[in-house]
């Protein structure tokens, strides 16, 4: 066995304690997906945190206003501002795990997260009723 | 010219020592990349998000056939359904009952089926399950889905005793295939409908592919398909019908079959001089329902899940706790203070869980 060997092999250690460390330590979902009117129209990456305007489907006015304000923050996920009444796209709160979603049935939109872990929550369901 | 130098034996050992060990390294990494990829589950269950009924929409799916033929099959029947018993739809089979003075309408075997099961849990619950609310629902305006902000707003005590004469169970008269209203009252079948919905697609579901698993979740209410891999219960959690710090679910049931469905004061309602107005509405008295602010029961099917949990709503809690065992239904209650309250069997769905 010569030094090299023993630097290769420390490095490789490093490198899969790096990778082992970084595994768990991901995001739980990556991507933020918004449909309006059964089509993607809007995707965010769920790191960057930022407000982001929607609009929703409005075939009078050609999608032209803003019906929504999405927000991303640390790695939250909810509407404010909506334009309709009902408000109840903003009341489905912040969602952070992959198969949570937030709609918005007068504007046709539909916010959903995609990723592959789910955040510990101690608790992993697969549907919410509500 | 010298002869080629001989190799040193002490050498040839250490190479040889360096292929071996190489050699185990790359076993090492191939096994792990492949018990990696091994690990990494191919996904058993096609999932579709969609808005129906007013709200959203989710299918999980697991079946060997194609999973988009039967997705389709599913939200094609959602479709059919609110078409037919919308209360919006001024040519459905609803509009024609509801606007055919006193006059009797025949109605087809479905229609039937819906306003029998209606009308007898209307009289199970005494009423706080109604389907013949419609003057009082459109008189609050929770049946209009509106783009715009218009201000919603409490309706004075004239009109609430107008639209409560032209209101109740009791309007409905139900001879075999044929059907009438009394009074003016209106039939609104929101309080059934979606958990028929949800029946429906699991029947269809089933009859395409028999060994199919999954679940339907229309809005909050959620229907079995099939247990999770053929075997596991489906987890299910409660939400909490309040923001409360930490806390993600007031609790987790676990499913193989039937179905569940919440009614709460949390999602469609608004407020004026800080009161809030919910879409709950009691019958006799034709403003929202008070004290209970979450009702979750677990039923033999979605549509009797979704009648009992807006019944709920409306009763006494202690009624609710004492005679939803007796309808078939588990209850999980949560009133203004955040206490619960379950009926005696609900425990038995909540497995070993905080």
């Amino acid at each position: 066995m010569r030094k090299g060997d023993w630097l290769l092999i420390g490095g490789v250690l490093l490198l899969s304690v790096a990778f082992a460390y970084w595994i768990p330590h991901r995001q739980a979902a990556s991507t933020v997906i918004v449909e309006v009117d059964g089509r993607e129209a809007y995707r965010y990456s769920i790191r960057e945190d930022g407000e982001y305007p929607i609009r929703g489907y409005q075939p009078a006015v050609g999608r032209s206003e803003t019906t929504h304000i999405l927000h991303i923050r640390n790695g939250q996920v909810y509407v404010e501002e909506a334009r309709c009444r009902d408000k109840i796209c903003e009341r489905m709160g912040k969602i952070d795990n992959p198969g949570q979603l937030i709609v918005c049935v007068p504007y046709k939109v539909l916010i959903r997260l995609e990723g592959d872990r789910v955040v510990d929550t101690g608790a992993h369901p697969d549907a919410v009723t509500r | 010219m010298s002869a080629m130098p001989s190799p040193d034996p002490h050498s040839l050992v250490t190479l040889q020592k360096r292929v071996w060990f190489y050699a185990l390294l790359l076993l090492i990494f191939a096994v792990a990349v492949f018990s990696l990829l091994l690990t990494k589950k191919t996904a058993p269950y096609t999932t579709k998000d969609a808005i129906q009924m007013g709200t959203y929409m989710r299918i999980c799916l697991g079946t060997e056939k194609n999973p988009h033929t039967l997705i389709d099959a599913m939200i094609r029947e959602v479709k059919r359904i609110e078409n037919k018993y919308s209360f919006h739809n001024k040519e459905n089979v609803l509009a024609e009952i509801n606007w055919n003075g006193e006059e009797w309408t025949y109605v087809d075997e479905e229609t039937q089926f819906i306003l029998e099961r209606s009308y007898e849990l209307a009289l199970t619950t005494k009423g706080a399950f109604d389907p013949v609310l419609g003057r009082l629902t459109r008189l609050w305006g929770f049946d209009r889905i509106d783009k715009d902000d218009v201000a919603f707003r409490v309706p004075t005590d004239e009109e609430l005793a107008t639209a409560r004469q032209a209101s109740g169970y009791r309007n409905l008269e139900i001879r075999g295939d044929t059907v009438r209203l009394k009074n003016g009252a209106l039939l609104d079948l929101g309080g059934i409908v979606k958990g028929y919905a949800i029946d429906r697609c699991v029947q269809v579901a089933r009859e395409l592919d028999p060994s199919a698993t999954g679940y339907v979740d229309i809005g909050g209410d959620i229907g079995i398909i099939g247990p999770k891999f053929g075997g596991a219960d489906w987890i299910i959690s409660v939400q909490p019908p309040r923001e409360i710090a930490g806390v993600r679910q007031m609790a987790a049931v676990f499913l193989k079959t039937g179905g569940i469905a919440t009614s709460g004061d949390y999602q469609r309602y608004f407020e004026v001089d800080g009161k809030r107005y919910h879409h709950i509405l009691n019958g006799e008295t034709g403003m929202p329902s008070t004290g209970t602010i979450s009702v979750t029961v677990i039923a033999q099917n979605s549509m009797d899940a979704d009648a009992l949990s807006t019944a709920g709503m409306v009763l006494e809690a202690d009624y609710v706790l004492q005679i939803l065992p007796r309808l078939g239904g588990q209850a999980l209650i949560i009133d203004s203070e955040l206490h619960k309250r379950a009926t005696d069997g609900w425990a038995s769905f909540e497995k070993n869980h905080p």
